[in-house]
């Protein structure tokens, strides 16, 4: 009964179709069928055929008139005219059909391998991963084209555990050119990958080499090859060119290629093209960060113990100037795709950007450190929110900064005309003695209620399917409620919910009418689906038509994060948050729930919009945010506030900003006014650590190596000035000024011992010290939980709301977890050899 | 194996640019409709026209639509694997999946809002309907050049757009009767 069976054995009414025909519908649509198959349309379909043509064409306008007319932006086009370079030349494998076939099956071997592997270590996403992963490959072997395939390999999946490494070998057919040259990309897997290609390859070996003369290496600075890579820079920052064979080339130009194609058997090995994608250049600190997660997974798997640390640090530095290059002629993203970890069951779902934690680094080299202020909590709520469940936290929900600003701190405020006050204060460091930890505290102006200026509140509240856990809706009402006993007569508050359509719940009302708007809360309801893009439309037209000079005006955002925004994409989402905060219109973002909590959508939205984001884990923090801190939360003080630490060599070897990795500034955008930054609100307290090496103690973390060009006489720059340690500069605007105003605090003090600081920086520092043991920094030190217990616990001060014996109480928790870890720990391993 | 070197820079970027100008806005849209971010999606786009520069024009000009969306679906679909939201992509876009929808729900108000549009009917489509929907009528690609696209065969392709139509169609009678 097949149509394939031809036209002669045909019966005749096999050349009618009828409406459950998929013929039908490729004839309706006017696909050319073949001629056994141009079949006449029955008598009776005949109508049915009419009128899915018609549907057919209204689905073709409705779809078309959804098309949009996004476009590059100029800066993509010239990375993509940049890359379009003629000086490179391109290879095209050819591989006879069994050279692909045993790649495929050599891979297809090895993913299998991974896919036990990740299986046996009981991680069901890893695992549904990997297989995806096989199926391609199977797919991809299956359909092998005939005499001749193409060949990319491309590393999957860099972001995670190396035993997840995988890769795909996709032959792909003569006429698809989306694999004329090898691309891999950089990541933990080299060593591995590298194995696996001259494996794969060594069946290729008679294949003659091609342009060895582009064979040009990129290795140690020592052994480059002059001319080439000169060239090969210039005229394309886009592509780095790197030998695989790692020291095994010296800088003989001529004899590369015959070197390294011996060496590896491989003739594609000589060179590997590495396209930097904008995710790859805004992802490069990440990379560099995985080479050396790689080394210390590496070491606990004698099987590729042979990747030394030695040779990932070269390929840092190597990715490093080149990396540098694309800055200036690759567009970056404007947010670089987040990374999401694997996450245990319960969290599979949730979605943290990963953090890449700061470096040392040489004052000599980098004089200054640039950073944007924080004074959100939410990640320390949701690390609560984790422990209190009895698993560790995953590494990226540890945001160390916003840890350490969920706690007030007894700063002085300000005695001049500043909004804020500057507090300076150094000690030991806990993890580690001889190095010194620097606290920069700023405290912002208290007000009195009475002085609040009047607020125009508008709640945008998630009522999605999703939101329906006990723990969402309820508490965003409960949230909400508090927040509303707490609003004036001349204060304004509006309901938008939002879920498949947006709604107004209660149009903008004053805040006298109390049962009106609790009886609007009381009335949400969850159901249906997401769409936060129209909601936040809605949300800011109420804001605008209701808009309080001189006021408080904000849209309050409430839900689990999950957002579909549908048509508008996230892009637009920030830009029109962003655009808002420009006329007055501040952003909050409050997260409730979890399992599927999207914390790095989150904290994106609320930076952009002027806005702090809080976690809401517990009605007790609920209680912190709207009532207790409510002042701070809706009342902005300074904005764009950003610090500038500039570091004296004379004093300091090198230095590190504990957290704030996401909060990072270039150091001319320390006074570039169109950059934005963190808020302070009315008594809000931000603090932020510096770990220092004082000059005489060597640091650990290797330096780059000498500058060719400047010696290190040129530090008689030394001899500058003082004894001063560092100087902090700010900068920061009025709320609706344009124009910020500059500080500056020069700091100089004795050395003193953690035991003699202040309680602020003595508790601090332990909240430092468990967000350090929670991530495995390999900053830590020997530094351990109990450690942690023991400073937090000499400084819980007069602790009136009783929050610091909470965290005393956390730690502990966290310490029986790691203790008792391996069963419900994280995919990471977390020491501590030390209990 | 061979090698393929280039024609002149200009002669080079004057084609690029006319394929960019001409295909960028499609391109752009398919990648959101699998990403569901815009900017991402620019990204991909960025990177499927860099991949195109560095390609031989005489082997990809025959099949330039096919292959353009091709490159660009296997990155997007590669973000989605390293960011594991594949399943977002498999899953309809509507949450709620309307794949039981009965004339009973799509009476109730709030549910016809949620989908009263044509457009709405086929987010709620399964990943591979939907997007063999979108190249199909969005993008005007036939079912071989679909199947080039995504690696599905041509009858295949017949056969999931036959599907998906149906649906579609008898969704849509539905909304309009209710």
């Amino acid at each position: 009964m097949e149509d394939g069976g031809g036209r002669m054995k045909k019966e005749p009414d096999m050349n009618k179709l009828d409406a459950d025909d998929p013929r039908f519908t490729a004839k309706a649509l006017n696909e050319t069928l073949a001629d056994s198959e141009n079949a006449e349309i029955e008598a009776s379909s005949q109508e049915e055929f009419e009128e899915l043509q018609e549907f057919a064409g209204l689905l073709e306008k409705e779809l078309k008139a959804d098309k949009g007319d996004a476009m590059l932006e100029g800066e993509r086009l010239e990375a993509i005219k940049s890359a379009s370079s003629p000086k490179r030349k391109y290879t095209i494998l050819q591989f006879p059909v069994w050279a692909s076939t045993l790649a495929a099956t050599v891979a297809v071997g090895f993913v299998t391998l991974v896919s036990i592997r990740t299986w046996q270590e009981g991680d069901s996403i890893a695992e549904q991963e990997m297989r995806n992963l096989s199926d391609d490959v199977m797919r991809g072997a299956a359909t092998a084209d005939g005499d001749a395939a193409l060949l990319t390999v491309q590393e999957e999946r860099d972001t995670d555990l190396p035993t997840e490494e995988a890769f795909v070998v996709t032959p792909a057919s003569n006429e698809s050119a989306s694999s004329l040259y090898g691309e891999a990309k950089v990541g933990t897997a080299q060593d591995r990958l590298s194995e696996l290609r001259s494996q794969a390859g060594k069946p290729a070996t008679s294949m003659e080499t091609q342009h060895p003369q582009a064979a040009t290496v990129l290795n140690e600075p020592s052994q480059q090859a002059p001319v080439p890579l000169d060239t090969f820079q210039s005229t394309d920052p886009n592509v780095i060119l790197r030998n695989r064979s790692r020291g095994a080339i010296q800088s003989q130009p001529n004899s590369i290629a015959a070197e390294t194609e011996s060496d590896m058997g491989f003739a594609d090995e000589k060179e590997e093209v590495i396209l930097l994608s904008p995710f790859q250049v805004a992802a490069g600190e990440f990379q560099r960060q995985e080479a050396k997660k790689g080394d210390f997974l590496v070491s606990n798997e004698s099987g590729f113990a042979e990747s030394s640390q030695g040779s990932r640090r070269t390929r840092e530095q190597q990715a490093q100037p080149v990396l540098s290059l694309n800055r200036l002629s690759l567009a970056l993203p404007p947010s670089p795709a987040p990374d999401y970890r694997i996450q245990r069951e319960d969290s599979n779902r949730e979605g943290y950007a990963r953090i890449v934690e700061n470096e040392f680094k040489n004052p000599l080299d980098h004089p200054l450190s640039t950073f944007s202020i924080d004074v959100d909590t939410a990640s320390y709520a949701n690390v609560r929110r984790f422990l209190n469940q009895g698993v560790l936290p995953p590494t990226d929900a540890v945001r160390i900064e916003e840890m350490v600003n969920y706690f007030a701190y007894a700063y002085e405020e300000p005695k001049d005309d500043h909004p804020f006050a500057t507090l300076i204060e150094a000690a030991s460091a806990p993890w580690k003695p001889e190095h010194r930890l620097v606290r920069i505290g700023l405290k912002g102006k208290e007000i009195e209620k009475a002085d609040r200026p009047n607020a125009n509140l508008v709640f945008l509240v998630d009522v999605s399917g999703s939101m329906s856990n006990p723990n969402k809706l309820p508490w965003v009402k409960e949230s909400l409620k508090m927040l509303t006993e707490q609003m004036g007569t001349n204060d304004r508050v509006a309901i938008v919910v939002y879920a498949g359509a947006s709604g107004l719940a209660l149009p903008s009302t004053t805040a006298n009418n109390k049962e009106t708007i609790l009886h609007a809360l009381d009335r949400m309801r969850s159901g249906g689906s997401t769409n936060g893009g129209a909601g936040i439309n809605l949300a800011y037209k109420v804001a605008s038509d209701h808009f309080i000079e001189d006021g408080i005006n904000r849209v309050i955002l409430c839900t689990d994060g999950d957002f579909n925004v549908g048509t508008t994409d996230q892009g637009s989402l920030t830009r029109l948050i962003e655009e808002k905060a420009k006329t007055g219109i501040f952003f909050s973002a409050i997260g409730y729930g979890m399992g599927n909590y999207q914390d790095s959508m989150m904290e994106e939205l609320s930076n952009r919009g002027n806005g702090n984001y809080a976690y809401i884990d517990s009605l007790q923090e609920a209680n912190k945010v709207f009532v207790e801190d409510l002042l701070g939360t809706l009342m902005t003080i300074a904005k764009d506030v950003k610090i500038q630490v500039e570091f004296n060599p004379t004093q300091v070897n090198a230095y590190r900003l504990i957290g704030y990795e996401n909060r990072k500034l270039a150091k001319e955008d320390f006074n570039d006014d169109t950059k934005d930054a963190g808020e302070i609100g009315a008594g809000h307290t931000v603090t932020a650590l510096y770990e220092i090496v004082p000059v005489g103690i060597e640091l650990e973390t290797p330096s780059v190596d000498p500058l060719r060009y400047q010696t290190s006489d040129d530090r008689s720059r030394r001899n500058a000035v003082s004894d001063e340690l560092l100087t902090v500069k700010l900068r920061y605007k009025e709320p609706d000024a344009d124009t910020s105003q500059l500080l500056e605090f020069p700091f100089a003090q004795a050395p003193q011992a953690i035991e003699q600081a202040s309680t602020d920086l003595r508790f601090a520092a332990s909240v430092a010290g468990l967000g350090m043991l929670l991530r495995d920094s390999q900053h830590k030190g020997d530094i351990t939980f109990s450690d942690v217990i023991n400073l937090a616990e000499s400084a819980k001060g007069s602790d009136t709301n009783g929050r610091r014996s909470e965290f005393v109480g956390l730690v502990r928790k966290a310490r029986d977890l790691s203790m008792q870890n391996g069963a419900n720990g994280r995919p990471n391993p977390v020491p501590s050899p030390e209990f | 194996m061979r090698m393929v070197s280039k024609g002149s820079k200009e002669f080079e970027w004057d084609w690029a640019r006319e394929v960019i100008e001409l295909h960028q806005s499609s391109l752009i849209r398919y990648a959101t409709s699998i990403l569901k971010d815009g900017e991402r999606a620019k990204d991909v786009v960025q990177e499927t026209f860099i991949k195109l520069c560095r390609s031989d024009r005489s082997q990809v000009e025959e099949h330039l639509v096919p292959w353009l969306f091709r490159v660009t679906r296997n990155q997007a679909l590669d973000v989605l694997r390293k960011e594991k939201r594949m399943s977002r992509y498999e899953q309809p876009e509507v949450v709620e999946s309307l794949a039981d929808v009965s004339v009973d729900t799509i009476r109730d108000r709030e549910k016809r809002e949620a989908i009263d549009t044509l457009l709405q009917l086929v987010r709620a489509l399964p990943g591979k309907q939907r997007e063999v929907v979108l190249l199909k009528f969005q993008q005007d690609l036939s079912y071989k050049e679909i199947s080039e696209v995504t690696g599905m065969t041509v009858s295949n392709v017949g056969y999931v757009l036959h599907h998906a139509l149906k649906k579609l169609k008898q969704r849509w009678k539905m909304v309009e009767a209710a």
